[in-house]
């Protein structure tokens, strides 16, 4: 029985793989050279191939395929004209301040691949989806200052009396309101974080096996936040607010639409429009012009203000005028084939294919030719890995950074934190992990953008004993134990969360600053978790330290990460700097079209930042792109390959063998 | 009967609302959501925007509130749309089910047609050599880690004899039609197939070869064999017969397990099936693809052991539901 079982499964075995070598070479063309299909070896896609939609960085690489941006970025990030081109006036505005006007063209005879032609209104198209009342997707147009969006997004002509009529009513709120407020806030912790958790964290020792232990909490807990109410003023203000603010949204939309048009934005022929946004600002410009254009003949017949029911249910089969069509997405793969009416040329890859790969055989698949291009993670066994197969690779710096935090509103004395500073021996860490893959920078930025200061310089070397001055400064001394204790008696003791630590470049620094700090008779926690609790339990201020990065910057702006106004609760500002000088300087910096004098500002901020001893830079890291010279023929790449422009940026002219 | 299963069908659907708030619970209070989760790292989003966010994904509701929202819905069949997939929750699994039923049906079938047989042949020749070397291949299959079986038949097979593709589903390169896709798709299947039979083959051939020992020490095994019926017949007729009692039952167990999806070899293999998509989903904090798949693989098992107990009665003359 298992003999015949044994050479049936054997049998199907060879005839599957016999079949599967007749077809395997079955996509070439003799005439077109050996190969005619790139495949682009991604990690697992989500399948939402909109742009207005899309979450994955690995979706976006086949989004920006199937679609033509306005402008895009150069290799050294500078905006360059693509699909059309934007060009900045300023003006004076109505109320005396000053406005940018934007002026947005289109390249004229570009056509979708539909064969229907490219105008302005399509752009148009493109920024009401992304300016919609109820636009849930990531884009961030919706931060701008246009004139009139906010009239647009509340439906109501005029919108900055009802504002400030919300402002001055949720500011006076009745102690009844308060106290309302802080029953709502209790059921909410209860709700969100059980009777027994809460028991714990507040240390109320009530007995769990009591039948009323629940209402036990909830009362104990409840007289709590009573007593700090006051405390609990400026959320109930901020409540009152966001409900104010809900209804006012709903309530506008429900009843009809009032507003149809955001009065900021022109159309003035059909292939130019105007966008007015107030003030000046670095970013805007790049708002508005790195966006693709979408069809408005295919995504929007029935889009109305306020439903992007219609727009979300072409997600899955995006339609454009890039480089190439998008023909399906099954069985983890996705088929595009070469748009013949590109407006930059026919590309001379006729067929191109994303195919998912898992991380850990990205470099794998590439050596036994299943894939042509990927991005493995880069670390020194694959760069030696490749080096063996003869497989050619660019390495680019990553437009993001790691860091080291340190929360100032837990760790509130400067001295502790600048001698925690002083403990981060960064070098070595780093250079062990990556190699040559990454380098120790010295101010909180990634070293892609032009305003970054190549001439700092470290500002907290290592050195245990300068830690153990400013420890001492701080009022720490050590007690007959040994401990480093302050006048209190308490020992000094900091919390660092790390995700995956068994696998972190920082794991170095962190394991040196415990052998130190356990010598300076201080106590160094390090917890290791989930990444997602992680960032929970730093948003809720309930780390000392974290260890984390930023990534997908390309401008300049601070703005979300260091400024006062950010470190309201979800705000990125999880280090609770906050400093009127740097708010200053932020502001001013946005502000600053002139890329020497914006950059004098910037290294000022960062100087500042790097004063408060609240963020410690750690690494600038590469990313890597491989391709498989068997198939690619690599003279075909970009000649200089970077962070903002890779073989996709020129996928027209990329030829294979 | 029909009483029997009518009184159980109406006992699911409370099972499945105790179930289904449970599991709402359990996920709203995961650490992390989807907005916080898909704006992480980006230093453009604002704070009003996430919030504004959270509103539109029905995130700012309590607990209780969210949980009635979605059951309303999904009394009427409205499981909502995937967060991370933005398609209606029952096409995203409807696309993948079947994928990872490809897969896990056929290892499920040469496990039958490998387990039993061998289960029932080590029976026959307790503390033999064959009896001794069959367990412990079972045992050593059981105990082996699917990602670490998966990664040594990766190097062997695909990376250094080149037989069978490293994963994937087909070949990107061809652009395959009807009977060749099929080919190729099964060629990749090997590998993960081979997986799930290996590391599960043990469980099934053991539960074979405890459940035929008993038979064969049965009274009627020895009347039979006292009566000179030959062993062919003794072991075919007799003892198998009433073996496959218990083998049956556990057959209609393993119903949820088939559609499921497999977490950790899908993974490997970067196969699109529901395992592989429940992960990315519990990673990205997709609230209503989480409940939809749980509910599905909720109503998966009750149905299973609904069919399981059914069965026991159609193959075990002794056995009245009434």
């Amino acid at each position: 029985m298992f003999k015949r079982i044994a050479a049936i499964l054997l049998a199907a075995c060879m005839t599957i793989s016999f079949a599967s070598c007749n077809n395997g070479e079955g996509g070439q063309d003799p005439t077109q050279g050996k190969y005619d299909t790139l495949v682009i070896g991604v990690s697992p896609l989500n399948g939402v191939f909109s742009p207005f939609f899309y979450t994955s960085a690995y979706d976006a690489q086949v989004i920006d395929m199937v679609f033509s941006p306005i402008c895009v970025l150069d290799a050294d990030n500078v905006m360059i004209p693509a699909a059309g081109s934007i060009s900045a006036e300023q003006i004076d505005g109505d109320n005396g301040q000053v406005q940018t006007k934007y002026t947005v063209k289109v390249q004229e005879g570009m056509k979708f691949t539909d064969g229907e032609p490219v105008t302005i209104d399509d752009v148009l198209f493109t920024y009401y989806v992304y300016l919609d009342p109820n636009y849930d997707g990531m884009g961030t147009m919706n931060t701008l200052p246009i004139v009139g969006l906010n009239e647009y997004k509340y439906d109501t002509p005029d919108y900055s009396q009802k504002i400030a009529e919300f402002q001055q009513q949720s500011q006076n709120i009745t102690d009844e309101e308060l106290d309302a407020f802080v029953e709502k806030y209790t059921d909410l912790d209860m709700q969100n974080y059980g009777a027994a958790y809460i028991n714990e964290a507040l240390g109320l020792g009530l007995d769990e096996s009591a039948a009323d232990f629940e209402e036990q909490v909830r009362a104990a807990y409840l007289a709590m936040n009573m007593e700090s109410k006051e405390d609990l003023r400026a959320d109930a203000q901020a409540d009152k607010y966001d409900q104010l603010i809900a209804g006012f949204v709903t309530g506008n939309l429900s009843d009809g639409i009032d507003v149809e048009s955001i009065s900021g934005i022109e159309r003035i022929d059909d292939y130019t429009c105007t966008v007015l946004v107030d003030g000046i600002s670095i970013t805007a410009d790049r708002q508005l012009a790195l966006q693709p254009i979408l069809p408005e003949h295919y995504y929007g017949p029935d889009f109305q203000k306020g439903d992007l029911s219609a727009v979300h249910a072409k997600d899955a089969a995006p339609m454009g005028s890039g480089p190439y069509i998008f023909q399906s997405y099954n069985n983890n793969i996705v088929s595009l084939t070469a748009n013949p009416d590109y407006y930059k040329g026919e590309p001379k890859i006729k067929n191109l294919k994303f195919q998912v790969v898992s991380e850990d055989d990205k470099v794998n698949a590439t050596i036994l030719g299943d894939i042509d291009i990927t991005d493995p993670s880069a670390s020194i066994e694959v760069m030696e890995q490749l080096h063996e197969e003869g497989i050619e690779y660019s390495l680019v710096d990553n437009n993001g950074y790691g860091y080291i935090a340190i929360n100032a509103k837990r760790v509130p004395d400067i001295n502790v934190r600048k001698g925690l500073m002083h403990l981060m021996n960064r070098g070595p860490a780093i250079e062990a992990y990556y190699g040559e893959l990454a380098e120790v920078i010295e101010r909180p930025m990634t070293t892609t953008l032009a305003e970054y200061p190549d001439d700092a310089t470290e500002y907290y070397g290592y050195s245990p004993e300068k830690a153990a001055e400013y420890f001492e400064k701080a009022g720490y001394t050590k007690d007959a134990s040994g401990k480093l204790v302050n006048s209190d008696g308490e020992q000094l003791s900091i919390e660092i969360g790390i995700g995956e630590l068994s696998n972190h470049p920082a794991a170095g620094i962190l394991t040196q600053m415990k052998i130190d700090m356990d010598a300076l008779g201080a106590e160094f926690i390090i917890s290791d978790m989930d990444p997602n609790v992680l960032f929970d339990r730093m948003q809720n201020d309930d780390l000392d330290m974290f260890v984390a990065a930023w990534g997908n910057a390309n401008d300049c702006d601070l703005t979300q990460i260091f400024s006062s106004s950010s470190t309201v609760p979800g705000g990125s500002n999880r280090v609770w700097l906050q400093d009127e000088e740097l708010d200053k300087l932020i502001l001013q910096s946005t502000q600053t079209l002139d890329l020497e004098e914006r950059s004098e500002i910037v290294a000022q901020e960062l100087d500042i930042i790097m004063d408060w001893a609240v963020y410690m830079p750690i690494y600038q890291r590469k990313n890597l792109i491989i391709y498989n010279p068997e198939v690619v023929n690599t003279d075909t790449l970009p000649e200089r390959v970077t962070t903002y422009w890779t073989y996709a940026s020129e996928i027209e002219n990329l030829e294979l063998h | 009967m029909k009483q029997y299963i009518i009184r159980r069908i109406l006992i699911s659907i409370f099972v499945l609302f105790g179930v289904s708030f449970l599991l709402y619970a359990i996920i709203r209070m995961m650490p992390g959501d989807f907005i916080s989760q898909v704006t992480s790292g980006n230093p453009q989003i604002t704070e009003e925007m996430k919030e504004n966010l959270r509103a539109l994904y029905g995130l700012d509701k309590g607990i209780i509130e969210g949980y009635f929202s979605w059951a309303k819905d999904a009394i009427r069949g409205d499981l909502g749309t995937s967060f991370v997939y933005k398609q209606p929750v029952t096409q995203v699994i409807g696309d993948r089910m079947w994928v990872s039923f490809a897969l896990a049906g056929t290892a499920f079938v040469l496990q039958l047609l490998i387990a039993i047989p061998l289960g029932v042949l080590a029976a026959t020749k307790q503390y033999s050599k064959t009896d001794y070397t069959i367990v412990a291949v079972a045992l050593a299959g059981i105990s082996l880690p699917s990602f670490f079986f998966a990664a040594v038949l990766k190097r062997i097979f695909a990376v250094e004899l080149g037989w069978f593709p490293l994963q994937g589903m087909v070949t990107a390169r061809a652009d395959l039609e009807g009977m060749a896709l099929f080919l190729d798709m099964a060629w990749h299947f090997v590998l993960p197939v081979t997986v799930f039979v290996v590391t599960s083959i043990g469980g099934l051939l053991r539960y074979t070869r405890t459940n035929m020992l008993e038979v064969l020490n049965a009274d009627y095994v020895r009347t039979a064999r006292a009566k000179g019926v030959s062993e062919g017949k003794v072991i075919g007729r007799h003892a198998f017969r009433n073996t496959l009692i218990p083998i049956v039952t556990m057959v209609g167990g393993s119903l949820p397990s088939l559609f499921a999806g497999a977490i950790i070899t899908e993974g490997i293999f970067s196969i699109d099936g529901l395992g592989q998509t429940a992960l990315n989903a519990i990673h990205n904090g997709d609230i209503p693809f989480l409940m939809g798949y749980n509910m599905f693989i909720a109503i998966l098992t009750l149905l299973g052991t609904l069919i399981a107990d059914i069965l026991y009665a159609v193959v075990d003359p002794r056995v009245r539901y009434n």
